[in-house]
């Protein structure tokens, strides 16, 4: 640990002469942040993810192309004899990563776009199934008993329904290509894996001597369970939704390529683009589904590398 | 240990009676599932008669379940359950009667139990494949840690993670089935020119009279899907399986072995090894649901005709029997799967408390 | 160890693939990315059913790839010109003089005595499901022949599209041995093809569902067309999808890819012209306007709007644009192909401003977003086509034009499904779906008929959906008595002169004001990819497409 002097204007006891020691204490949080800092890999990791979400956000501020509508068709791109049908390269008329084919788009808009949707229903279904799950996971834990089994019971159902199935059919059932839909759904098949982490996490956590000190004061359960346990528990929590981010970006690009995900007419989502790209690779048209790709594996790694990072760096017993 | 696999199986009653609920409920979503029999030309009049008697179409929901459930029915409540033979009605799931396809009147047990056997060979092969593969490169990448190997897995870890499988195929087949390679085919489970469709009497009859044949086809087809599962799941896995395996070599036990002079193998794969194995066996018990909803992608790209192409094509006929049917057998299956990991784990660990 | 066994394994693997070839069996191997739901053509609600039944089932006359009626299973095509037909005062008599000593696949002789057990099958009240429903078999009498080969079918009304009823002849035996209300599952099962009885060259052995039929050369033949079939077997070979179908094209995992369009050709680069057989399709590409749903928005603005939209809808940008020039912008629902076809001459292009007047004059006003509006009604139109991309592509390209001059385009995508399911096949309020007509304006495309009567039920009032047995294909719903007038002299005669002078009719109202229904946007192609190895492969416009003349393939 590094020496920290005092500050200057210490209103305290006079500061002392010589160079000493003086520690100051850091909660568990700015510890925490110190180890992160030091994992290159993590600070990489975490500037693409937020790099990219700040695609999402600004990105479609500066760009010049209407993503709603859809440029008057050419028949060769600009200058060649190339088919602009199956998409022109890039660097051609100003397109800096090319076109995609069929609707002639610039695909640097369409990436761009896509961040939007893709990242909102990876943060969002991330969130809502953390937070369903812990609060399941929580209870569960804490009370034991019927309650754990039936809520377990539960989880287990749902664990057990495969969950691209499920997917197909909750789009057949309440429409398709909706991003709201499939962030629900993808929320509701995800809160099962987070719940059994929590309770598990509960599980040992309730045994703790604060709980029953808790208790003896006449805190009441739910206060417990959400005030006083789940603040210990949220370091893998939060390990594990940063993670599932990732999982449901990809996710997202699975449903799409089988025909079941955002629909593509006005809502470009990574994964809908990259699957609208796929039939024309036969035709040397590399860039189309390239790029999409290239933001999702980007996306993907850089939560990866921040994950590993956040679960060094908040797992005290950690010894990289 | 008897008593806590029975207990393990009692437990899985309510999931497997929740999970039909489920169908039950997603398949009534979209409204009464005969709606779609009429006026349907693959469907006869006594069919669709038969249909609305055993499930009792217009009776109050809870009964129509039970009808579907094969507990209520021609015989009195409960004995309906019963094997026909003892006296049990033939309704319903504990029957075996998933009912008609409404695309072709079939049986849906004979269009699932079709399908199975293709999917099975695929995702059973890519199971084993990839979990050995997984286990052994992520044992070696811990013990050999911070060495070439340790490093080129990671990067493949890493890399491999975030790649959508159906991207992997395509890439796949472009490279490989294409001229101006053409190692190995592009799509299907047979070559057409030499060998009888998969599945059909033909092909058994073939496979009988020139095995070797049959099983080199098999296996050149079988190459590519195989790869583009495995790949995913090994990144996966593998750094899971490392991960668990340091832990286990960072354990004080393994200290004690080193310090007492046991052997550096025996210290790895007896006392090491078998204590990372066990949450590796939880984690792989977890992977078998997406043995059943992983394959739909590639199946679809390599035109393999088995049960996860089947719900696909059935989504679009909006085939709701065929569609539970296999719902209904996927999310069993993974109760089953689950069972044999708790109990593989209790096996395995002499902790587990039977209780 | 390892390293043992493996090449054990390695060396066994050669030699019984040596071994394993046997005396060469000649195959042709086709592939397909739809699989058939029914080998029976009376049950087929797609073109792919009928493709691979082609091979197996014979009708009475065939169509050339030219459009010309060939005879098949007769001697000769009946008209009232050589005296086949005879008109029989209300009615008329039609005579087919099938080949003598022809055989089916059982060896029992094929006779006139097949036609009346194929008429009755039809017309049995037990049969349900029927594609074509009954229309013309109803109208016969009876038929004459027995077991003999000279056949007459006595028609009670003069019904103008008997040539291609019997499409296939049916064997007798074998359909009474099932009962009607079974036929659609226990007649020629998918999972027991073997078990049917045909007359086609090539007959099937098996079927695995997703995968592959195979079909094999069928000796009896020989007795219809006068030799054998020149090839041992005709393999099926299924695909998921046109892109992967094409990917197994190049790895040369087959011979001839069926099922191609024109959105396919961009993605034929690679392929030698040599082997890409292109031909001008009967099917086009069409916006169909529901007449219902915009007059219920719109009331008496609707053919205004309509008009509008017409012109406003740049369809040469269409074609240039998502299906990359490789099609021809139309005005005409009939192909310049058929005999009964009249060249209306008219532009194509697009009249943006012409359609701005028309609606300005109406009283439309342009609002403060962007759109038109009218006391207080935006104009807003619900789009609907099913999910090919190409269609995507085009309807949001439509948008944009639209958009342009204050028109909302809202575009939804369902799944075919969805958009073609029949009456009760799906939910009253399914988005998209054509016979219920939740829709305003619908892209898809229709096989413009080659026999005249083909557009009956599509245009007259008696197609409409909503009334009758629902099975309707009037999805437009449009009821315009001189259309209704011209249709109805088509079906009552069979007099060449009388029936091209009604369709000059019903043309003549399609290219007019009077047309608020359709918008016709471009001829389409069919596209098929064939191996130099195959020869005899030609292509046909009409639902029977390339496998019209399976029987005289051969490989060299």
């Amino acid at each position: 640990m590094e020496p920290i002097l005092p500050p200057a204007d210490a209103t305290g006891p006079a500061a002392p002469a010589d160079f000493e020691v003086a520690l100051v204490s850091l909660n568990q949080w700015q510890l925490a942040w110190r180890r992160f800092r030091r994992h290159k890999l993590a600070i990489f990791g975490s500037v693409l993810f937020l790099t990219m979400v700040a695609i999402a956000i600004f990105g479609p501020f500066i760009l010049p192309y209407d993503p709603l509508a859809e440029p008057t068709p050419i028949l060769h791109c600009v200058g060649t004899n190339i088919l602009a049908n199956t998409g022109c390269p890039p660097f051609n008329d100003g397109h800096i990563l090319g076109t995609a084919g069929g609707t002639q788009e610039d695909l640097l808009t369409l990436v761009v776009n896509g961040a939007r949707i893709s990242l909102a229903i990876g943060i969002g279904a991330a969130t809502f199934a953390t937070v369903l799950g812990a609060i399941v996971g929580g209870v569960s834990g804490y009370f034991g008993g019927w309650v754990d089994t039936i809520l377990m019971r539960i989880v287990d159902v749902l664990l057990s329904l495969p969950l691209l199935f499920v997917v197909i059919v909750f789009a057949k059932v309440f429409g398709y290509g909706d991003w709201k839909v499939i962030l629900v759904v993808f929320a509701i098949l995800g809160w099962p894996s987070i719940a059994r982490l929590v309770r598990s996490l509960f599980l040992t956590l309730r045994t703790e001597v604060f709980v029953d000190a808790a208790r003896a004061v006449g805190v009441s359960d739910l206060r417990i369970i959400f005030r006083h346990i789940l603040p210990n528990a949220m370091s893998p929590i939060i390990v594990v939704t940063t993670l599932s981010i990732a999982g449901f970006i990809v996710e997202e690009a699975f449903i799409s390529y089988i025909g079941f995900g955002v629909n593509s007419l006005y809502n470009p989502t990574w994964g809908n683009i990259l699957s609208n790209a796929q039939d024309d690779i036969i035709v040397g048209n590399w860039w189309w589904p390239l790029f999409p790709g290239l933001a999702i594996v980007l996306t993907v790694l850089g939560i990866n590398f921040m994950g590993d990072g956040l679960r060094d760096a908040l797992d005290p017993r950690s010894r990289e | 240990m008897i008593k806590y696999v029975i207990r393990r199986f009692i437990q899985a009653i309510p999931v497997l009676f929740l999970i039909t609920v489920a169908c039950f409920a997603l398949m009534h979503a979209q409204g009464n599932p005969a709606d779609r029999f009429a006026q349907n030309p693959k469907i006869t009049q006594a069919q669709i008669a038969a249909f609305e008697h055993r499930w009792g179409l217009n009776d109050p929901l809870p009964l129509q379940y039970c009808k579907w459930l094969g507990i209520c029915g021609d015989k009195p409540f409960l004995l309906n359950a019963l094997p026909a033979g003892l006296g049990g009605g033939d309704n319903g799931i504990l029957h075996g009667d998933l009912g008609y396809s409404i695309f072709d009147g079939r049986l849906v047990t004979d269009v699932i139990a079709q399908r199975a056997l293709p999917t099975l060979i695929l995702c059973t092969t890519a199971y084993v494949i990839w979990v050995t593969v997984a286990i052994l490169a992520g044992v070696y990448a811990a013990v050999k840690r911070y060495s070439l190997f340790d490093s080129g897995l990671t990067i493949f870890n890493y890399v491999g993670y975030s790649l959508p499988t159906f991207w992997l195929g395509i890439m796949l087949i472009t490279f490989f089935a294409v001229p101006p390679l053409r190692w190995f085919p592009a799509s299907g489970m047979n070559d057409v020119y030499t060998t009888p469709a998969f599945g059909t009497s033909d092909y058994w009859a073939f496979f009988g009279s020139n095995p070797f044949f049959a099983i080199f086809d098999l296996g050149r087809h079988l190459v590519l899907p195989v790869l583009t599962l495995v790949t995913v799941s090994i990144a996966g896995d593998s750094r899971f399986v490392r991960s668990s395996m340091l832990d286990s070599l960072n354990q004080d036990y393994v200290k004690t072995a080193r310090a007492k002079g046991v052997p550096e193998r025996r210290v790895i794969l007896r006392h090491a090894l078998r204590n990372a194995l066990l949450p590796v066996i939880t984690n792989v018990g977890l992977e078998i649901p997406f043995l059943f909803s992983g394959a739909i992608v590639t199946e679809t790209i390599f035109a393999w005709p088995g049960m996860g192409r089947q719900f696909i094509e059935s989504v679009g006929h909006t085939d709701y029997p065929v569609l539970m049917g296999i719902l209904l057998i996927a999310s069993v299956a993974v109760v089953f799967a689950n069972l044999l990991a708790d109990i593989l784990y209790a096996v395995v660990d002499p902790r587990v408390k039977y209780d | 160890m390892f390293r043992r066994l493996f090449s054990v394994l390695a060396i066994a693997a050669l030699v019984v693939a040596a071994c394993s070839s046997s005396t060469p069996t000649k195959k042709i191997v086709l592939a397909e990315w739809q699989y058939p739901d029914t080998v029976n053509p009376y049950f087929a609600q797609a073109e792919t059913d009928i493709e691979v039944s082609d091979s197996m089932l014979l009708s009475l006359v065939d169509v050339t790839p030219d459009l010309r009626t060939v005879p098949d299973l007769v001697t000769d095509v009946p008209t009232l010109a050589n005296g086949g037909v005879k008109m029989n005062g209300a009615g008329m008599d039609v005579t087919w003089t099938l080949k003598s000593g022809m055989q089916w696949s059982d060896g029992s002789a094929i006779t006139c005595d097949d036609m009346t057990a194929t008429w009755k099958w039809i017309m049995d009240p037990a049969n349900t499901g029927l594609a074509g429903g009954t229309v013309g078999w109803e109208d016969i009498s009876g038929i004459d022949g027995g077991t003999g080969t000279t056949c007459v079918m006595h028609f009670s009304k003069v019904y103008e599209g008997y040539l291609y009823l019997v499409a296939p002849l049916l064997p007798g035996k074998y359909i009474q041995s099932i009962a009607v209300a079974d036929a659609p599952t226990k007649l020629y099962p998918l999972d027991n093809l073997k078990s049917g009885v045909y007359d086609g060259p090539y007959i099937p052995t098996d079927a695995a569902a997703d995968s592959q039929i195979t079909t094999v050369s069928n000796s009896k033949w020989s007795t219809i067309s006068g030799h054998a079939p020149l090839v041992d077997q005709m393999i099926w070979k299924y695909y998921a999808d046109a892109a992967t179908m094409l990917q197994g094209y190049k790895a040369g995992e087959y011979d001839i890819a069926q099922d191609l369009n024109d959105a396919d050709i961009p993605s034929l680069a690679g392929i030698d012209q040599t082997e890409q057989v292109i031909h001008d399709s009967l099917t086009y590409e069409l916006h169909a306007f529901n007449q219902k749903s915009l007059q219920t928005k719109f009331g008496a603005d609707a053919a205004t709007i309509v008009k509008a939209v017409k012109l406003a809808t740049d369809r040469e940008a269409i074609a240039t644009g998502p299906l990359g020039g490789n099609v021809t912008v139309t005005n005409n629902f009939i192909s310049p192909l058929t005999w009964y076809y009249k060249d209306e001459g008219g532009s194509t292009a697009a009249d943006p401003a012409k359609a701005t007047a028309l609606l300005t004059a109406a009283g439309w006003t342009m609002g403060s977003d962007g759109y038109l509006a009218k006391n207080s009604t935006t104009l807003e139109l619900q789009y609907c086509t099913t999910t090919r991309q190409v269609r995507q592509d085009t309807l949001k390209l439509v948008a944009t034009q639209l958009k342009a001059i204050g028109i909302k385009a809202d575009v939804t995508a369902a799944p075919s499904g969805d958009v073609f399911g029949g009456w009760n096949a799906v939910k009253d309020s399914t988005a998209c779906n054509l016979e219920h007509g939740n829709f305003d304006v619908a892209e898809f495309a229709y096989v413009s008929p080659l026999d005249p009567l083909g557009g009956y039920l599509v245009y007259s009032t008696v197609g409409n959906p909503d009334t009758g047995a629902h099975d309707g294909q009037n999805v437009t719903r449009i009821s315009i008595p001189a259309l209704d007038d011209a249709y109805n002299a088509v079906k009552g005669s069979v007099d060449p002169t009388v029936v091209k002078a009604a369709m000059f009719k019903v043309q003549d109202i399609y290219v007019s004001d009077q047309n608020t229904y359709e918008l016709p946007l471009y001829a389409r192609k069919d596209v098929w990819l064939v191996k130099p190895r195959v020869h005899g492969f030609t292509g046909n416009p009409t639902t029977s497409a390339g496998p019209w003349n399976i029987g005289e393939w051969y490989v060299s």
